[in-house]
């Protein structure tokens, strides 16, 4: 069997959210977050604990044993989890989707949480057990240089991606504008305050080249999908969103963020061409795109390692104004990582599936039919789904 | 201060700066050391600390070297920031005559 005969097997059929937050709520943890957001998405998808058998838990956070007991998940059966770091939500659609096509699951239930504001922030989790090959390689080779964050990993690429092709600040800026200014028009987003080009070039620099409007926030957020086989029987008639091609991958080098042969290479660079072929259709095809926007530099790089441009011309495509709200290929139209909430990605799987029911309101991308998520992890792990509006 | 020290393959002759079990090409890897020599192939500027103990020290830059033998390798910078393409030294920070390298390195001002 080919990839391309999984093409549109399976369907995200239900999408929930915990409520998006920064502190003032008490009792929330990793493990609340993903439980109201999977109670959600059950409920969207007119499914009950009783009907999942099928669980993919995150890769940090709630355990797959804490799912099942406390949501009440009789008979789960296939259980496995993915290890991308924050590309493992993206990645994990195609392993349900696997499994509903080979008839090992009928339900598979796929949550996130992650009280990344109330508990263990992202800059504390390289100082956990180093337990990933992210946390090793910050801890003993990184960390010692000063190095301890995503933002000082990340950083040094962003930086030499503009030594080497001129990308812009203001390209850098764009992104996080763009972002913003969808969040404004998302009723559950964090930041909603209008953000101008201004206001991101005056933010104060956390490490160079980013400043503070260039990196995601801290929340505390939960996001989970029901998917199951996209002719099931069970569906009410609602429009949903098939899963047409996805891919995950590792860099060539999976150990070390600055030693591959080619510098900017991540795992999008041969996950993404498989997932197109396996889809049938390419960037151009795309309506909207949902990129993991850890940082503002890593969506840019990321357009560039799925096709949407060539390597080098981010900074010119998001300045001609494509990724502009209206503009042909709108970019996190819930305002991402950067503006909504960090839900570890899964809110962009959300956004996606909402925009291909016509159901985003006034950020609605017009006829939206086709859209594309990606995930983005650790050293530069890639993951992406290409996904399709069926029904009426 | 130390000579930088990586692990080195005898038989393909990669280096590796990220400690590893083996050789990708399955050979046993040994510590060498490198002449420290290379170029600023990337840096940044930290302004907020990470962690209480850089605290006290930010801003601070963080260089990316590409050695002369190849492998890239952090290395923090005292004083004033370094640009991109400027040829380096980087020392191993441990204490002179430690048995086991660290993965501390500096850029020596002296010797540009
Ligand atoms: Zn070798």
């Amino acid at each position: 069997m080919t990839a391309q005969a999984l093409r549109g097997v399976a369907a995200v059929v239900g999408v929930g959210e915990s409520a998006y937050t920064r502190g003032g709520t008490d009792g929330v943890t990793d493990v609340s977050v993903a439980l109201d957001a999977s109670t959600a998405a059950l409920a969207d998808a007119g499914l009950t604990p009783g009907d999942v058998d099928g669980l993919v838990p995150p890769y940090m956070g709630a355990t797959a044993e804490e799912l099942i007991a406390n949501l009440g998940l009789t008979g789960v059966r296939f259980c496995a989890q993915v290890n991308l770091g924050g590309a493992s939500p993206v990645a994990a659609l195609g392993y349900a989707a696997s499994a509903v096509a080979a008839g090992l699951a009928r339900t598979v239930l796929v949550p996130v949480g992650w009280a990344g504001y109330s508990g263990r922030r992202a800059r504390a989790l390289s100082a956990a057990e180093p337990t990933t090959s992210y946390r090793k390689a910050v801890r003993g080779l990184y960390a010692p240089n000063g190095v301890h964050s995503p933002s000082q990993v990340y950083a040094q690429v962003a930086r030499r991606h503009q030594h080497e092709f001129g990308t812009p600040a203001e390209a850098l800026g764009r992104v996080a504008v763009n972002t913003r200014a969808h969040a404004v028009a998302t009723p559950n987003a964090i930041m909603r305050k209008p953000m101008a080009l201004a206001d991101h070039l005056a933010s104060r620099w956390i490490v160079e080249p980013y400043r503070l409007l260039d990196c995601c926030m801290d929340s505390d957020a939960g996001a989970a999908v029901v998917v199951t086989a996209a002719d099931d029987p069970r569906h009410t008639g609602r429009a949903r969103a098939v899963l047409d091609g996805w891919a995950d991958a590792r860099p060539s080098e999976p150990l070390d963020m600055y030693n591959r042969a080619d510098f900017f290479e991540t795992g999008l660079t041969t996950a993404a061409p498989a997932a197109w072929a396996m889809a049938g259709v390419g960037p151009s095809d795309m309506d909207f795109a949902q990129i993991y926007d850890c940082f503002t530099f890593e969506v840019l790089q990321q357009l560039e390692e799925a096709g949407f441009c060539g390597r080098g011309e981010s900074g010119d495509f998001v300045l001609s104004g494509h990724t502009d709200p209206g503009g042909r290929l709108p970019i996190n139209t819930h305002g991402g990582l950067l503006s909504q909430a960090h839900a570890l990605g899964m809110n962009h799987v959300v956004e996606a599936v909402r925009q291909l029911r016509h159901e985003a309101g006034p950020r609605q991308v017009d006829g939206a039919r086709l859209g594309v998520v990606t995930g983005w992890g650790d050293l530069g792990d890639g993951s992406i789904a290409v996904l399709r509006r069926e029904g009426r | 201060m130390n000579q930088v020290r990586l692990q080195h393959c005898p038989a393909c002759r990669r280096w590796y700066a990220m400690a590893r079990d083996r050789c990708g090409c399955g050979t046993p890897l040994v510590v060498a050391p490198v002449s420290g020599r290379g170029t600023v192939f990337s840096a940044t500027v930290t302004h907020q600390a990470m962690t209480e103990e850089y605290a006290a020290r930010v801003p601070y830059q963080t260089v990316l070297v590409e050695l002369a033998e190849g492998p890239r390798v952090l290395a923090l910078v005292d004083g004033p920031p370094l640009p991109l393409g400027a040829e380096v030294s980087v020392v191993d920070s441990a204490p002179a005559g430690a048995d086991v390298p660290s993965t501390a390195l500096l850029v020596e001002r002296s010797r540009r």
